[in-house]
């Protein structure tokens, strides 16, 4: 059957509600899971650089910029992306793994940030972020 | 029929974790079958042989399967689901890629973070406000052309990098 707008199933505004509020719950219960789960993965990549372990750093990297910008870290969700960028495309660069130890350092602030609403980016997050935009822009690694 | 009306759905996320954030919230929205599928190959397998009311999948994907799944969607390649909608969660919106995944075959955009009524809206938008399907030699897919040029204004488009609201006039630019 072709569902469309004119024969689209209804939903009444209790079942609306209480399916929303269960929907809140999970929501609330998975950002506290993954708030709980950050350190270890900071942890982790830190590890992984300190062992030049490119493959742990991209993997890692990888989970932090999902989860990071589902939960409204989009800054810390942005900087995942450009460690995640550099381990996936940089393996060839002989400063990979500096630049990988400065990423995660900057990671590891951003993370104590409250990015929740009213989070303005400081002077000296956006500065970061155009350096690291840049670094990697220099490197050919950015589409 | 269940409680939103949307009985099979597919989540395609290299993410372990934030698929499994999706799988929980339809699970809470009492979606009564929800299958998952975190590499292509597998999503492919699956949707060659199930056919499902909406598939939801993340922009953010490993190993440079992104849009593939929906191309091949679209051009008959996997089965049953040539006219399933698909949901695309994004959290990086520039502009070229909200394009790119509306030409690809995407039926809605949900930008990241994601909140259980925006995910719930687009997935009753997805499935009961689906734009009419086109297919030609060049594209399968929910229709994507203009209406009319006035429909995004020009500030919307000189914009790098969208919002909601930005995105939601992209994708219903052919209504």
């Amino acid at each position: 059957m072709i569902v469309n707008k004119e024969n689209a199933p209804t939903m009444s505004e209790a079942t609306r509600a209480r399916i929303l509020a269960k929907g809140d719950q999970v929501m609330e219960e998975m950002a506290a899971e993954f708030h709980r789960e950050l350190p270890a993965i900071l942890t982790q990549l830190q590890g992984a650089a300190d062992n030049k372990d490119l493959e742990t750093i991209k993997r890692s990297a990888y989970q932090l910029k999902s989860s990071a910008s589902g939960f409204g870290k989009s800054t810390l969700g942005q900087g995942a992306s450009f460690l995640h960028v550099l381990a996936e495309r940089g393996a060839s660069k002989p400063e990979v793994f500096l630049l990988a130890g400065h990423l995660i350092n900057f990671l590891k602030e951003l993370a104590l940030i409250d990015e929740s609403a009213g989070y303005e980016e400081s002077e000296e997050t956006v500065s970061i972020m155009k350096a690291m935009y840049h670094e990697l822009s220099a490197l050919g690694l950015l589409d | 029929m269940s409680t939103t009306a949307i009985e099979k759905v597919l989540i395609f996320d290299t993410d372990n974790f934030y698929r499994r954030v999706i799988y929980n919230l339809l699970l809470s929205f009492e979606v009564p079958a929800v299958v998952q599928a975190a590499e292509y190959s597998k999503a492919a397998n699956i949707l060659k042989i199930k056919s499902f009311d909406l598939i939801v999948m993340d922009w953010d994907m490993d190993g440079g399967s992104r849009l593939d799944l929906v191309k091949n969607l679209r051009n008959g390649k996997l089965g049953p689901n040539i006219w399933t909608p698909v949901l695309l969660c994004s959290a990086h919106n520039r502009k070229s890629r909200i394009y790119q995944a509306r030409d690809a075959g995407i039926s809605e955009i949900v930008a990241k973070p994601v909140s259980p009524q925006q995910m719930l809206d687009k997935m009753r938008a997805s499935c009961f406000r689906m734009r009419r399907f086109v297919r030609s030699e060049n594209f399968s897919g929910p229709d994507r052309r203009r209406r009319s040029v006035a429909y995004l204004d020009e500030d919307r488009r000189s914009k790098v990098s969208m919002d909601q609201d930005d995105i939601d006039a992209v994708m219903r630019e052919s209504e």
